[in-house]
């Protein structure tokens, strides 16, 4: 059995409401003021409108996809914020007191919507936006320890709840979701190396701290994701980042000895941190483009509460 | 006669007081900031008690050095010597304040010398960071301002101005004394002076900064106040003028950017909270990278934050340049001189600072230890 596994094809559904910076901050959604966060790069972000969920733009990321994996035989369903996990009404709960209504989970939905019979399912809750990596990681792992596995889908979905601030750690937030599909089959992208950091200790740290501690540790998890793979920075051709500030980039990009011109960020005004997707749109927004080759290697890196980080190396195939 | 010390108020200025008083029973006359009579009173309430059972060796004035006439009530009959401590020493301090305090306060003092009849010289307490950006050689000669290649923040600019006011007379017995970094008050690392030292290490054992501009390889020149104190005390009593001294160690025992980092950051792992949250060391950046990273925050971020991050801007620049103390007059002026280690005031230093939780707490001096 070959040690090789690929991130086949994905796909991405975001909020569709688009907002300004201006009318979010006029509708109270920001705490940080429009000529800052215009200064900082966010122009626009993405709501979803009144009644759609999280899982309805799960459903509609796994619909975006070319076709859809009939033959999944695991279903890694993350969300960033653990109260997009159960579609449950808490409502309901508090007049039943069953915890049933606690345990509506849309993994389960999704695999009966979509007829993946042979899909078992995992939910990933606790990863923050760094989720949709986690996913990527945990489905190679499984692809790697069980000979069953021939298919693994993986889906992040996540909305704010009404009346939430569209703002976490000095970035624009945008509803959104995205999935892929993770095999064994040679096409997409090769997964040269997985890494996570997790340093619960920082977990109520303030975001100030979050910010401030950004840069070090921002630097360790790329620097060692990229001695799992065993390559240098300047065997890297892209870095398909997180969306926060460019300025962020302009600094760690120097420090990483990296150009930054091989950062893609140009996702940054139009949509702001699509929570755990940032990465999946940066990376079609890269494919768009043209500019990824056959052979080029990828860095992918998240970084959210917990505190977690982590890294994804692809190679395009 | 009397020695006038002005800033007898501050940290180094009370540090020569009390060794002069206590060391030497020489009399003083303390001059210290105030604005008012009242805020006079008090202030001299407060220090009085430092030199109980030497009172008699101490008289009182008080005064602000951007007022026309600071020193118009010092019995100049008295004054013997003159040791200007008196200083704003922020490095964010604005120019226009550092201007008529620190240099239009020296020309002041360099007339109040003037009128003394009894003078036998008037010493300024400058800084080594006064030669601002000049990289290379730093000689204890004059600065001359066509040699500078400008300077980090205003506070620099201001030494340099201020032993341009000095030297502006010769027919004066001055003397200038170029103090280095002071970041302990001795060798047991107790910290009373808070500083941009102070400051940055503080950010980083928060977390509030992971980045820090400067070459790891350029050298810090640090000193304690005992030091400082002891030597400029010394250098009183060699009765030399027109001499201008580097108070601080030579290049042998500066010690490199890199290297303090990595003796606070194993300083700080002995500190369980901080252990626990595994921050990294930061990484470098050059300037441009930390200027981005001061101009990015400055519509985020607590007010604390951004204030802690001005007071780093306000000097990294320097962390970018390397010099070379020469300490020739001191060695000569000092017998006896050891270096202080400077790997073991900077871990000494961290240690009160964590255990102190930088300051909030009373740490006895001399508790350091291990």
């Amino acid at each position: 059995m070959s040690n090789d596994v690929y991130l086949n094809r994905f796909a991405l559904a975001l909020g569709e409401g688009e907002c300004s910076v201006r009318t979010s901050w006029e509708a109270g959604r920001t705490r940080t003021d429009v000529e800052t966060f215009e200064s900082s790069g966010f122009s626009r972000h993405r709501m979803a409108a009144e009644g759609t969920t999280s899982y309805d733009l799960a459903y509609r990321a796994v619909q975006g996809l070319d076709e859809i994996p009939r033959d999944a035989t695991t279903l890694v369903y993350a969300t960033a914020l653990p109260l997009n996990a159960n579609m449950g009404d808490p409502g309901d709960f508090e007049q039943s007191r069953d915890i049933k209504d606690l345990s509506d989970f849309p993994a389960s939905r999704l695999q009966a919507e979509f007829d993946l019979d042979r899909a078992s399912v995992v939910g990933l809750t606790q990863q923050a936006c760094t989720a949709m990596l986690g996913a990527i990681r945990l489905a190679r792992a499984l692809l790697l320890a069980e000979p069953r596995q021939e298919s693994i889908l993986c889906v992040t979905a996540d909305r704010f709840p009404a009346g939430a601030l569209y703002e976490q750690a000095y970035s624009l937030v945008s509803d959104g979701a995205s999935a892929c599909v993770v095999s064994r089959f040679p096409a997409g992208y090769r997964i040269l190396a997985c890494h996570a950091i997790t340093i619960g200790a920082l977990a109520h740290a303030s975001e100030d701290e979050m910010a401030g501690s950004h840069f070090s540790f921002s630097h360790r998890i790329i620097t060692e994701t990229l001695e799992l793979a065993g390559l240098s920075i300047r065997e890297l051709d892209w870095i398909v980042p997180q969306n926060t500030t460019p300025r962020v980039w302009q600094i760690l990009a120097r420090a990483l000895g990296f150009p930054l011109d091989r950062v893609v960020r140009e996702t940054v005004a139009d949509v702001g941190h699509v929570i755990s997707s940032d990465n999946l749109v940066n990376l079609a927004a890269l494919e768009a483009s043209g500019r990824v080759r056959p052979g080029e290697r990828l860095l992918l890196f998240m970084a959210s509460f917990g505190m977690n980080w982590q890294g994804l190396v692809l190679e395009k195939v | 006669m009397r020695t006038l010390i002005t800033g007898a108020g501050g940290y180094l200025g009370g540090l020569i007081a009390r060794r002069l008083v206590h060391d030497l029973e020489q009399p003083v006359h303390l001059w210290i900031h105030a604005d008012s009579e009242e805020q006079a009173e008090v202030k001299i309430a407060r220090l009085r008690p430092e030199f109980a059972g030497r009172e008699e060796l101490v008289t009182w004035g008080w005064g602000a050095l951007e007022a026309d006439a600071p020193f118009g009530r010092v019995q100049v009959g008295d004054i013997g010597a003159i040791v200007h401590t008196a200083a704003i020493y922020r490095f964010n301090v604005t120019e226009d304040v550092a201007q008529r305090v620190n240099v239009e306060g020296t020309r002041k003092v360099m007339e109040l010398a003037a009128r003394c009849p009894g003078l036998d010289h008037v010493s300024l307490l400058s800084s080594f960071y006064a030669s601002g950006l000049r990289a290379g050689l730093i000689a204890e000669a004059p600065l001359e301002p066509g040699d500078c290649e400008g300077f980090t923040n205003p506070y620099e600019r201001s030494k340099a101005r201020s032993e341009d006011e000095v030297r502006a007379r010769p027919d004066l017995p001055w003397n200038i004394y170029r103090a280095g970094l002071v970041i302990a008050d001795d060798p047991g690392g107790h910290v009373t002076q808070f500083n941009a030292f102070h400051q940055t290490l503080r950010l980083f054992h928060g977390g509030h900064l992971s980045v820090m501009p400067g070459d790891p390889a350029s050298r810090l020149y640090l000193v304690t106040g005992a030091f400082v104190a002891r030597a400029v005390v010394d250098l009183l009593r060699s009765r030399s003028t027109h001499r201008i001294v580097n108070v601080v160690h030579g290049p042998e025992h500066g010690i490199p950017l890199d290297a303090v980092l990595d003796l606070v950051y194993e300083t700080f792992l002995q500190d369980p909270d901080f252990r626990r949250r595994h921050l990294p060391r930061p990484i470098w950046t050059d300037l441009e990278g930390f200027d981005l990273l001061v101009e990015g925050l400055s519509g985020f971020g607590s007010p604390l934050v951004r204030k802690a991050f001005d007071s780093v801007a306000s000097f990294a620049r320097q962390m970018f340049v390397h010099k070379v103390a020469v300490n020739a007059n001191l060695l000569a002026a000092l017998p006896g001189y050891e270096a202080e280690d400077q790997a073991e005031l900077v871990r000494r230093t961290c240690l009160y600072l964590v255990k102190s939780r930088f300051g909030r707490d009373e740490v006895a001096p001399g508790a350091i230890s291990g």
